[in-house]
């Protein structure tokens, strides 16, 4: 009963979302690179010092506006595909809450930020390294901001690590992760 | 085989060297290829199988992680690029867990197959390690021809290695055969030289090496040879004269020594029959002595029956005047005097016998020869308060030995006869003569020794010698202690020798044991 009111919450804001004027941010996620993100969400906490944050239960929270809430839901879905039994014994929990709520992202490992205004980045951001939790966004033009991940999308596609902003946060990544990602070292990049 | 071993004695020292030293640098050689070539094929085979698996584990990982994040894109250019780092790899695929080749590459040619028993073929399992599960598939097929190309490289380098020791090694044996024929020469003209001919020029040589010097050496060694034999030659002239010289003068002093040989034979005969004519002589004085010696213990033995005669004679003369004479007391005074004359007679006899010279050698004991000598001469020496000690000293008996007796008692008797001369003579205080009779090791040593202050120095070193005597009123005639002593040593091999002890003079007399005697003492 519970599964069909949530489906029936999704297919709702779908439609509202497709018929409102907000949807063409929507439009913007594309499902492939999503699904990539989802893939990598608990990846990066598992190969980085941040893995040492864990208690239990792998914590991600997603940063959304209220327009990419069905987003959100969207990847939420495609990260419990992709692990449907968690990853190395630990069960992954996913938190999705507005950019106004990021306190609730308090006891996260990883905060995964769509897209918004630069306010919500920048003060995303500023929590998340008071926090020591490792930030990825979708838009790769937010590492700019101090986001530290994120995903290069150009003949191939690769994950997008801001060092500067890695090492100022004093977070460790596995060897593994560097050698399969591309560097973002500035605006000029 | 016996082939083989026939060529082999034919060849020379030199061939046999150089054929050695060939086999032996080609044996090194050989050997230190093959096991440099093993090892370095050992090597190589595991350092590509190194090479290969560290491949595989290095990009087995990276695969394995884009392929679990779904950076399928990532993943071909990262394995493109991995395939232009490695040219070897002919084949790289890459199948996901269902089985679908996600990633293929293929260069294989005719001459490069992929063949999956073969060990250049490599097939891993690409395990996603957070998962824990096995998301894909490696294929490789690594090409070795590189490891071919190195191969032939190698052979090629051993060729030329060969090749070069070879040569180096034909260069040296030329060399080698060179310096043994340089050798050879010098030891061929060597051999044929001649000094007197000279057929050889001794020139050295400039060289500076081990040839050279040997070669310096043999020739000035043959210099030397040469300059020595001309010096023999001259010395070996000088000498020839020198030994004609010397053999005539040999051949001279020889007739010389052959004329003084004829005289001298003539010499040493005319000495030889004076010597015999002086010891005729020697010995008729010696005889004529001992018979005075007799004739002298006759008398005096002759005294006493001669003087009970004479008182029986005037007692028979008397008896006849004053009363008459029976025929019992005739008898009895006849038979006193037979008795008499018996006793005469056989004094005679004892006499006689003994001067009278042994023919054949008897044994006899010493002790009782000379006691024999003291009954029979004992009377003068009584006469005169001389007293003669007998004693012998020795485990044995009786000391026999073979020989004459009576020429030893002869010996003993002039000794005795000497001792009591110089009793007399030098009127001694010690009126004794001691004999002593003991067997040593080397014979029966009798020593007579007197008290009667010896015998002067110059006169005891020759004692023995014809007519030396030591009585003053020229009694003496100086032949018997001379005739002793040919007694003792020719008849009887014994020896003689005198010397001057306690106040007196002591004659040791040693005669041999027969080889009987010798064996029981």
């Amino acid at each position: 009963m519970v599964k069909f009111k949530q489906n029936f919450i999704r297919l709702f804001l779908s439609i509202v979302l497709m018929l409102n004027v907000s949807a063409l941010h929507a439009l913007s996620y594309d499902d492939d690179i999503l699904n990539i993100y989802s893939k990598i969400l608990p990846r990066f906490i598992i190969m980085s010092s941040i893995k040492e944050k864990i208690k239990d239960n792998v914590e991600i929270c997603i940063l959304y506006d209220d327009i990419d809430a069905l987003v959100a839901l969207s990847l939420v879905d495609k990260v419990k595909s992709n692990y449907p039994k968690g990853i190395k014994k630990h069960k992954i929990n996913l938190l999705t809450t507005t950019y106004s709520n990021i306190t609730k992202c308090e006891n996260a490992q990883l905060v995964f930020m769509f897209n918004s205004n630069e306010k919500n980045i920048n003060n995303a951001v500023v929590f998340s390294n008071k926090q020591s939790t490792l930030t990825m966004s979708y838009d790769a033009a937010l590492l700019e901001n101090g986001v530290e991940i994120s995903l290069f999308i150009g003949r191939k596609v690769l994950p997008y690590i801001n060092m500067g902003a890695i090492i100022n946060n004093k977070i460790e990544l596995d060897n593994l992760l560097l050698r399969i990602s591309k560097i973002y070292t500035g605006k000029d990049n | 085989m016996r082939f083989k071993i026939l060529l082999m004695k034919k060849f020379g020292l030199e061939t046999k060297v150089v054929i050695s030293v060939v086999l032996l640098a080609f044996f090194i050689f050989l050997f230190e290829r093959y096991e440099v070539t093993t090892n370095i094929t050992k090597q190589f085979l595991e350092t590509e199988k190194s090479r290969n698996t560290l491949l595989i584990n290095t990009i087995s990982p990276i695969i394995s992680l884009n392929i679990s994040l779904g950076l399928l894109d990532a993943n071909k250019e990262y394995l493109d690029e991995i395939i232009q780092q490695n040219s070897d790899i002919l084949m790289l695929k890459i199948l996901n867990k269902d089985g679908v080749t996600i990633y293929e590459h293929q260069a294989v040619d005719k001459e490069n197959r992929v063949k999956k028993n073969d060990e250049n073929y490599f097939t891993q399992d690409i395990r996603d390690n957070t998962m824990n599960e096995s998301v894909a598939t490696v294929e490789l097929y690594i090409s070795d021809t590189r490891y071919k190309k190195l191969l032939k490289h190698n052979t090629k380098t051993s060729i030329e290695i060969f090749l070069i020791v070879l040569v180096v090694l034909l260069f040296f044996v030329f060399i080698i055969k060179k310096e043994f024929s340089f050798l050879k020469d010098l030891s061929s003209n060597i051999l044929k030289y001649d000094p007197k001919k000279n057929n050889f020029p001794l020139l050295e040589t400039k060289r500076n090496d081990e040839v050279g010097i040997i070669h310096n050496s043999i020739i000035s060694m043959v210099k030397k040879i040469a300059t020595y034999t001309d010096l023999l030659d001259e010395l070996n002239n000088s000498l020839e004269l020198k030994v004609q010289e010397r053999t005539q003068s040999l051949i001279d002093t020889n007739n010389q020594l052959n004329e003084y040989k004829e005289n001298l034979e003539e010499k040493v005969k005319k000495a030889i029959q004076e010597r015999e004519k002086t010891n005729l002589l020697l010995a008729q004085q010696s005889k004529m002595a001992s018979l005075g010696e007799m004739l002298a213990s006759v008398s005096h033995q002759w005294k006493q029956p001669l003087s009970v005669i004479s008182a029986i004679n005037l007692n028979l003369k008397v008896k006849s005047q004053l009363t008459v004479v029976t025929q019992a007391m005739i008898d009895k005074n006849t038979k006193a005097i037979d008795n008499q004359l018996e006793f005469m007679t056989h004094t005679l006899k004892d006499f006689s016998d003994f001067f009278m010279p042994d023919k054949k050698m008897t044994e006899f004991s010493v002790k009782d020869s000379i006691t024999g000598i003291v009954t029979l001469f004992g009377s003068e020496y009584k006469d005169n308060n001389i007293n003669i000690n007998i004693n012998q000293k020795t485990t044995a008996n009786n000391l026999s030995i073979l020989s004459y007796n009576n020429e030893f008692r002869q010996v003993i008797l002039n000794i005795l006869s000497n001792a009591k001369d110089a009793i007399l003579q030098n009127k001694a205080s010690r009126k004794e003569i001691d004999i002593l009779i003991a067997s040593t090791d080397n014979g029966i040593d009798i020593s007579i020794q007197d008290y009667a202050g010896g015998i002067e120095g110059s006169v005891k070193d020759n004692l023995f010698e014809p007519y030396i005597t030591t009585k003053a009123d020229s009694n003496g005639t100086g032949i018997g202690l001379y005739m002793s002593k040919r007694i003792i040593e020719d008849s009887m091999h014994g020896k003689i020798k005198v010397s001057n002890q306690n106040g007196g003079a002591i004659f040791i007399i040693t005669l041999p044991y027969t080889e009987e005697q010798h064996g029981e003492i």
